[in-house]
């Protein structure tokens, strides 16, 4: 890596740390305080942009990359399902799920599971297997950071890797990335910029598309189609859909994705929000995998398929755009790591210790349940990683099937169907998440040609739906839910632009307010 | 003529005028008419909170407001209160206990520092009850469709056809 390189990196980072320590400086009053808490309502683009740039993990940037550069055009099934997934997401479960669990008040997820079932089981099982996939998530970010690292700064991998994890836990730990939170913004349009860069860069090295795709053909036609090398999924058609749904209704199924919902503003907030999430997909999601197909031509003798894309852009960029994008890039890997700790430390501490092991904890209690969570799942991603590192991709694809068998249903039911109970949704939880589990694990898919998250989230409906009606006599749904289901829905002949100025905040004095109203009437 | 309870009101900012202007402004009409005026109760609280961060400590003070029929935590702009009479009829009901209140803005507060700071830490959050305090909300009709409108922060919350 060439000097260069290292300055416009450094230099990347100190613009950054220079925003967020700026902002911090100058918003000593009010400003900040409002930001933190709550107050300050953010617009649309930047609700996107900063969503979109702290979601793009290490796979779009790793994983992504290698199956274009092992699998050609067969990559593009997953980038098809993922460019529409956030919208997919949102206008099935965002609004609804929004207004439920404030009517609920459940600050977290998995929490509002519980709430929705009221069953404690149902929280100590998804709590549980949720702290376990992300941490299994995080693993793929750690190794993603430290490969990174290495290729930035030519140490050694083991090396790279300690420091990228040790600065993870830093930034968790320290609310180091309060900088982060002011240039999220920013570091999405670069990250979007330099990927297209990239791409742009290697058509123009290899003479256009027509060229590159005539070039790869000689190589391998097969690589051409959309059935993978040597047309290894043709009529696949059970591992063709896997592919489109892993990431476009399996973000439904993960808990730190949905969370999101349960923050959002507006409806016409969110649907703006959502629109410029998709046209920036649009232009980002197929981009690595384009750049793994085109890195089939440019390195041929590759050695590592998850480096195509650092490795393509060390190569066609100038230096000091190659430090630019991989410093943003390198920050968009830190900043999801950081949020994924967040989580399944909260979850670990608020929705397990607190909730079954000690539900008098001081706050100060549940810090450090938080941070020991936190740290043991560093101690153990680094040996893994170091050890024995799966692939980034068999990661996020094995974390995303058993998260969207477990609880897509799961979280659909909760604002859709009224019948959907609390025996329904565990026995789907665990029926989904074994499935997909164990559809992995002894490697189904390719005797049976079903993906898992395919099979994982069948069988994990069919359940919530036979064992709901099943148990509808002796665990009925109860009645206050079924209230907070029709307030939730009762949308009404309303004119369109009054429902869609609708503050969320508000739903519960709405359904106060309602209850006098219709007391009134039937006094009167 | 019906009974007046004097109460602590959140000083409005946005009044009958400005109600049937947002409303007729979305909606696109100029029909808008003010039905109502309803008070609802919250718990409020003052916190000082101190958040470390990798540039040092930083004190945070907030405003936080604890339904008062729900005893879910909401943080807010920083409010002036005064005292005035209203009729009791327009006046909700109080139904969670301040205790109760107490614990539900010590955990909100907490939880969501956490989470726009992005980080695991103790932030020390010392509560001052400042007691009872009740927001106006205009109900506004349009049509046969009834808005309720903050009268603090002038957002709206569609609650549906209802007969005049």
């Amino acid at each position: 890596m060439s000097t260069t390189v290292i300055v416009f990196l450094v230099l990347y980072y100190v613009v950054v740390l220079g925003i967020g320590f700026w902002a911090l400086r100058q918003s000593s009053g009010a400003d900040l305080e409002d930001f933190l808490l709550g107050g300050r309502k953010v617009g649309p683009l930047a609700t996107a942009l900063t969503l979109q740039s702290t979601s793009m993990s290490g796979y779009m940037f790793l994983g992504a990359g290698a199956l274009g550069f092992t699998q050609g055009y067969w990559a593009l099934w997953y980038a098809v399902g993922d460019i529409g997934g956030g919208v997919l997401n949102l206008s099935i479960i965002g609004r609804r799920m929004r207004k439920l669990s404030q009517m609920m008040g459940a600050l977290t997820s998995i929490e509002y599971l519980e709430k929705r079932y009221p069953l404690p089981a149902v929280r100590l099982f998804a709590g549980t297997l949720t702290v376990f996939l992300l941490g299994f998530y995080v693993l793929a970010q750690f190794i993603a950071g430290g490969k990174g690292m290495a290729l930035v700064t030519g140490i050694p991998y083991p090396a790279a890797l300690a420091i990228a994890v040790a600065v993870i836990l830093i930034y968790t730990f320290m609310g180091g990335y309060l900088a982060v939170v002011y240039t999220d913004f920013f570091q999405s349009l670069i990250m979007l910029v330099g990927v297209l860069w990239i791409v742009i860069a290697a058509l123009a090295e290899l003479g256009g598309f027509t060229a590159a795709n005539q070039a790869i053909g000689e190589i391998d036609p097969t690589l051409l189609s959309l059935w993978g090398k040597g047309l290894g999924f043709q009529g696949q058609w059970g591992i063709v859909a896997g592919a489109l749904l892993i990431f476009s209704i399996g973000y439904m199924g993960w808990p730190h994705v949905v969370t999101r919902h349960m923050a959002m503003s507006s409806p016409a907030t969110a649907r703006k929000a959502g629109g410029w999430a998709t046209l920036w997909n649009l232009f980002f999601v197929p981009a690595p995998y384009l750049v793994g197909i085109l890195a089939i031509l440019i390195l041929p003798s590759l050695d590592d398929p998850e480096m195509a894309i650092f490795q393509v852009a060390n190569q066609l960029l100038p230096a000091a755009v190659t430090g630019l994008v991989m410093a943003a890039i390198m920050a968009a890997i830190m900043s999801t790591a950081d949020s994924l700790l967040l989580q399944t430390g909260s979850i670990g501490a608020r929705d397990l210790y607190e909730r079954f092991v000690n539900p008098d904890a001081t706050e100060t209690q549940m810090v450090w349940v938080s941070r020991g969570l936190v740290l043991t799942i560093a101690i153990g991603g680094y040996f893994i990683a170091l050890v024995e590192p799966p692939s980034i991709f068999t990661i996020i694809i094995f974390t995303t099937s058993v998260l969207g068998s477990a609880f897509l249903p799961a979280y659909v039911c909760a604002v859709w169907w009224r019948k959907a109970n609390a025996p329904g949704a565990l026995a789907s939880m665990v029926v989904g998440a074994l499935v997909s589990f164990v559809w992995q694990y002894a490697d189904l898919a390719e005797s049976t040609a079903m993906a898992p998250m395919l099979v994982g989230v069948f069988s994990s409906t069919v359940t919530i739906v036979v064992v709901s009606l099943a148990t509808q006599s002796s665990a009925p749904v109860p009645s206050y839910i079924l209230n907070a289901m029709q307030e939730a829905d009762a949308l009404g002949p309303i004119p369109k632009r009054l429902l869609a100025a609708t503050d969320f905040s508000l739903t519960l004095e709405a359904a106060e307010v309602s209850k006098m109203l219709a007391g009134e009437s039937e006094h009167e | 003529m019906s009974k007046r309870k004097t109460i602590t009101l959140i000083t409005e900012s946005t009044g009958s005028a400005d109600a049937l202007r947002i409303v007729d402004t979305i909606a696109g009409t100029q029909i808008a008419r003010i039905d109502s005026k309803i008070y609802y109760p919250y718990y409020r609280f003052s916190a000082k909170c101190s958040a470390r961060t990798l540039f040092g400590s930083k004190p945070i003070s907030a405003s936080c407001l604890i339904d008062g029929c729900h005893g879910i935590g909401a943080t807010s702009d920083p409010i002036t209160v005064h005292a005035t009479s209203v009729p009791t009829d327009d006046i909700l009901e109080v139904r969670n206990g301040a205790t109760e209140a107490r614990k539900a803005a010590h955990r909100f507060l907490t939880h969501n520092l956490g989470r726009r700071l992005r980080t695991i830490g103790h932030f020390n959050v010392e509560l001052e009850a400042q007691g009872l305090v009740y927001k106006a909300f205009w109900l506004v009709r349009c049509g046969d469709t009834v808005v309720m409108v903050d009268s603090f922060s002038g957002c709206l919350h569609t609650l549906g056809k209802r007969a005049a």
